[in-house]
């Protein structure tokens, strides 16, 4: 149940294969972190689980159902996607935004009942953003409008919760606050999937990670088996180290210094 | 409530405006007067004022209510905000089609009842859009940023088309396509309205019952198509919608400038940015301040005694500097 990824393999028109062959699992209560360089496939694999592309082999299921087979706005209810570009070209206000997130509940007219309202008023209770309501969207910081599209996206519904960096262009405190709040939307049942660069912030928070590489699995797991100095250099190159956190219980990734005075990197873990 | 207030003073703006513009023009009619002639069927000098200007303000509603609600829709699908209902090249495509019903003679007629300008504009307008729509069709999906590109290309081919038409047209002629070019509501009866409600009403219908599906473009076709909006489909309709409304209006009145592009930036100003409210808002102010402007351009045409103002002119020359205004007011904080 859940996510189901099975042996996919998807190539944009007239462009190489982007994925090959890639099986994988989101269960509810999961928090999986898609890790992967710069082109590795993590968004297409995202906009394939959202069912915006559809697979050229294998398919993707949610609690068995494949996404091809399920209507648009079935879908929509279930699975919540927050695209890498997040914004409006107008001035819409928070909470309008948020209201919008609930329109594969809504009729022809698009008109809120009492049940969207409520469900409304829950996802921004729940991102802490009620006190933004009535502002506009384009004048908030990056991190206020990360919330209120997560609100939106809570409010549409996401059982399965797929975001593509979400936390790129956050400072430290509104990453790690971001994150947290992932954890526990998990943590009450919801199945998410977050692509991120940020080695340290899947290490920390994620309940397993998968570590995609040229559109293959290059490894999957629990984050002390995927941070593996090894691993990750076949991944990422050298020029990485890995190494037990200062203050225990994780992994820390760091960029190795340069070597200036010939004592090099230090060891790994 | 600050949006039902102002939705209120739309509808009072354009009812003021409908009610007050048969009256006024180069040659004022007492009110009363007029009516109980019109009604009564005397053909009296100001019954036949009367007559001959109501067709033309209906007209405008419908023009520049049109022209507003198809930019709005435009705006939003080539998510840019100086879009208005000629990007794509209807209005330059829609003059070539007039231009050559005009200089050229065998394509002179009138077929049921419609001018072969009316019908060569529309033509020409409609496969304006149909060539850009193959063109940004790719598979799954419409490129609207190659359709906006591929819009301004053509825009410059049919202008180019134009001038040569031109070039080889006698100087009789080229009065009567300055004249058209120039847009204006200045209609002989009724009957050049009649081929407008079948285009028209389901064009418009099309558009508004799409606004819950802009609503959702606004933030991007990816967020959209999340949401469970068939993104292909809507973008197809919306097109298909906004432009067929654009090329009746065009085949009929000319391209009247500027209407499209202001009116739903002042109605968002207004009232929102929903296009629940905002569409049905651009159409009365759009249609509203059409009707007002060509009233005005008729009382100018009064005291100046010279050949009315063509108010496609009009409108571009009071809604650029409008607009100008408005969008250094919305820059302060």
């Amino acid at each position: 149940m859940g996510l189901n990824v099975h042996e996919l393999g998807f190539a944009y028109p007239t462009g190489p294969p982007v994925l090959k062959d890639l099986s994988l699992e989101v269960d509810r209560g999961e928090f999986v972190a898609l890790l992967g360089p710069n082109g590795s496939g993590k968004s297409t694999l995202l906009r394939l689980a959202a069912g915006l592309l559809r697979p050229r082999q294998g398919r993707v299921e949610w609690d068995g159902i494949s996404l091809d087979r399920m209507p648009r706005l079935q879908r929509a209810r279930r699975i919540s996607f927050l695209p890498q570009q997040v914004g409006s070209i107008y001035e819409h206000s928070v909470r309008e935004t948020v209201e919008l997130g609930r329109h594969p509940h809504l009729g022809v007219f698009g008109s809120l009942g009492e049940e969207d309202r409520r469900a409304v008023e829950e996802a921004m209770r729940r991102t802490e953003v009620e006190d933004l309501s009535g502002r506009n969207l384009g004048r908030l910081s990056g991190g206020e409008r990360r919330r209120v599209f997560l609100a939106a996206a809570l409010a549409q519904g996401g059982e399965l919760l797929l975001l593509d960096e979400p936390t790129a262009a956050l400072d430290l405190h509104h990453q790690v606050q971001f994150m947290s709040t992932l954890r526990e939307l998990a943590g009450e049942g919801r199945a998410v999937l977050c692509a991120t660069h940020d080695l340290n912030l899947a290490a920390a928070f994620a309940s397993r990670i998968f570590l995609l590489h040229a559109g293959r699995r290059a490894a999957e797991g629990s984050p002390a088996d995927v941070l593996r100095a090894d691993r990750l250099r076949e991944v990422y190159g050298e020029g990485i180290w890995v190494g037990p956190h200062p203050m225990g219980g994780t992994i820390a990734v760091l960029p190795r210094p340069l070597p200036t005075d010939g004592s090099g990197g230090g060891e790994d873990a | 409530m600050r949006r039902r207030w102002m939705l209120a003073l739309l509808v009072l703006f354009c009812a003021v405006v409908l009610v007050g513009a048969p009256f006024v023009g180069s040659e004022p009619i007492s009110v009363k007067g007029a009516v109980r002639d019109l009604l009564a069927g005397a053909a009296t000098p100001r019954a036949r004022i009367l007559a001959l200007r109501l067709p033309r303000i209906v007209l405008g509603l419908v023009a520049g209510g049109s022209l507003a609600v198809a930019g709005a829709a435009f705006q939003t699908l080539l998510r840019n905000a100086l879009a208005t209902p000629y990007t794509l090249g209807v209005s330059f495509a829609g003059a070539l089609g007039a231009f050559l019903a005009l200089s050229v003679p065998a394509l002179s007629f009138t077929a049921a009842g419609i001018s072969s300008v009316t019908l060569l504009a529309f033509l020409f307008a409609a496969l304006d859009v149909s060539a850009l729509y193959l063109m940004a069709r790719r598979g799954r999906g419409l490129r609207t940023n190659e359709l906006l590109l591929a819009g301004v290309t053509l825009n410059y081919f049919a202008g180019a088309a134009i001038l040569l038409l031109r070039f080889f047209s006698d100087p009789f002629r080229l009065r009567a396509m300055d004249h058209w070019m120039m847009g204006g509501l200045a209609v002989a009866g009724w009957s050049a309205l009649v081929p407008l409600p079948a285009i028209l009403l389901p064009a418009l219908a099309l558009l508004f019952l799409q606004a819950p599906t802009l609503d959702q473009l606004s933030f991007g076709e990816e967020m959209a198509g999340s949401r469970g909006v068939d993104v292909d489909l809507a973008q197809k309709l919306i097109l298909l919608g906004a432009s067929a409304a654009t090329a009746a209006v065009v085949a009929v009145t000319g391209p009247i400038g500027f209407v499209g592009l202001l009116a739903p930036h002042a109605a968002r100003r207004m009232l929102g940015v929903a296009h629940r409210t905002l569409l049905p808002a651009s159409f009365l102010l759009g249609g509203g301040f059409l009707v007002l402007a060509d009233a005005l351009t008729r009382v100018i045409g009064g005291w100046t005694q010279g050949a009315e103002l063509p108010v496609g002119v009009f409108t571009a020359l009071v809604g650029a500097p409008l607009f100008l205004i408005l969008l250094l007011r919305s820059r302060r904080p």
